[in-house]
């Protein structure tokens, strides 16, 4: 399978239907989840590639599900998210996020982070020896 | 002269009143007089005053009979009272019913010049603590409209990335996404200065030339694309411009002035930036040759949301007044005719 599957977290619908639409059409899987618990139910069975998640999440937020995301899988996040406060830099980098975009970025660019921390993961040594 | 703070003083004895207006006018006050207490409660513009002087013993009445009317009528005015030393118990008194000073008789000048400056510092401290309250109930309402408007414009941006390829071949297409585009940006850019308008400025002090830091926002303004020509003069001479300050927030106050300097002048701009030490103080005069700022802009340059320019938010001036007050220094306009002229004092050392 040469697809690269990709999870995209948001609490907006809307975003997430233009998500899937731009990158199924460029070779992409894309799983799609409107809310947090829904994201860790696909994880648990599906492996992912990279996720793209909002922090602003209903219940549960961004931060903690990286947690537990992480904990399902070795895999790049990066977060686009609508805040704008700049502790929150501090706190995606302790959590080890890729990238942490404010919202709103452009859908090329968008592409080329998530390919990059693709490419980024797969030429980490020792990736996933024991899976 | 319009624009003075204004001082009512209320006294029996009209040369101890015509004395007190001559040294006041000298200190800049706007002076009204009243020489009894049926006198003071004519009509008048109560709002208008900053300040009461008020005689503790009237031939009509006395400060503490009077006190609660004149609060009720002039609540934001503050009350001095003048008193005898035999008096003192019942000065005692007046400040408990709400006058904020007393001075003793016969009046020296210098107490009286004294006591309206500590209260022009309180005044103004009062002021400040009141607008951070409003900016910190401010900056949340704009922290989540700013949240749910980038949300928004992340769809916007989407939907513009699609269109842009579906109407590839379509140039009249792709002038209206470029179009879409250059609004989503200007949203963007409005949202960026609201969130720095209204969130709390911490400051990353270091002691360092204020030159260099004047200089590398001159440098940033002149970078930018479609700035049009434009001299800096800052030929300050043999004085130390050492400043303990925020060198990113100050580099914008003086980035906001300079920026505003070109807006107004267009090509040609000359931009002089004069400094001297005084008092603890680095006071900088920065001024241009454009045509100054009106009786209007003077009076609002300050206010959130105030512009002239076409493309500007309104926020750039009221930013950088926080800014300079945050580091316990000033901003205001200067009195220069040709130009427009800023003057800001700046503590030199640890505040």
């Amino acid at each position: 399978m040469s697809d690269y599957s990709l999870l995209f977290v948001d609490d907006d619908e809307a975003l997430l239907e233009s998500f899937t639409k731009w990158f199924s059409g460029r070779g992409f899987d894309v799983t799609t989840a409107h809310h947090p618990s829904l994201a860790l139910l696909t994880s648990a069975y599906k492996k992912f590639d990279v996720a793209v998640t909002d922090i602003t999440l209903p219940e549960m937020n961004g931060i903690e599900l990286i947690d537990e995301l992480k904990k399902l899988g070795d895999f790049p996040i990066i977060v686009l998210s609508g805040d704008q406060n700049p502790k929150l830099r501090d706190v995606a980098a302790e959590h080890g996020v890729y990238r942490l975009l404010v919202k709103p970025v452009a859908m090329s660019a968008l592409e080329a982070i998530v390919r990059e921390s693709i490419e980024q993961a797969a030429a980490l040594p020792d990736k996933d020896i024991t899976n | 002269m319009p624009g003075s703070p204004k001082v009512l003083i209320v006294d029996d004895e009209p040369d101890a009143c015509t004395s007190l207006r001559r040294i006041l006018r000298l200190d800049g006050y706007d002076v009204d007089i009243a020489h009894s207490a049926a006198e003071m409660l004519v009509p008048r513009q109560w709002a208008d005053y900053f300040s009461i002087i008020l005689d503790r013993k009237l031939p009509d009445g006395t400060a503490e009979e009077l006190l609660p009317d004149i609060r009720t009528k002039a609540p934001h005015a503050s009350i001095i009272i003048i008193t005898g030393y035999a008096d003192m118990e019942s000065s005692i008194a007046a400040l408990r019913e709400g006058a904020d000073d007393y001075i003793i008789k016969p009046i020296n000048p210098d107490a009286l010049r004294a006591s309206l400056a500590r209260i022009a510092r309180i005044r103004k401290a009062e002021e400040r603590s009141l607008q951070a309250e409003r900016l910190a109930a401010i900056g949340e309402v704009v922290a989540s409209m700013a949240h749910e408007s980038r949300n928004l414009l992340q769809r916007i941006s989407c939907a513009v990335d699609f269109l842009e390829l579906i109407e590839v071949d379509n140039p009249e297409a792709l002038e209206e996404v470029v179009r879409i585009r250059r609004a989503q940006k200007g949203l963007e850019h409005l949202l960026e200065e609201l969130r720095e308008f209204a969130a709390p400025i911490q400051l990353d002090r270091q002691t360092q030339s204020l030159k260099t830091v004047w200089q590398d926002a001159w440098s940033g303004v002149m970078v930018m694309k479609e700035t049009p020509q434009a001299q800096l003069d800052d030929s300050v001479g043999e004085i130390n411009l050492d400043c303990h300050v925020d060198a990113f927030r100050i580099g914008q106050v003086f980035r906001n002035l300079f920026e505003n300097s070109i807006a107004a002048c267009g090509d040609g701009a000359n931009i002089q930036v004069h400094c001297e030490n005084g008092d603890g103080k680095l006071n900088v005069v920065v001024r241009d040759n454009g045509p100054g700022l009106n009786a209007d802009q003077r009076m609002n340059v300050f206010k959130p949301f105030f512009t002239t320019k076409s493309k500007g938010t309104g926020l750039g001036m009221a930013i950088a007044k926080r800014i300079v007050e945050s580091h316990g220094g000033d901003i205001c306009v200067g009195d220069s005719t040709d130009g427009a002229e800023f003057l800001i004092s700046l503590p030199i050392g640890i505040a």
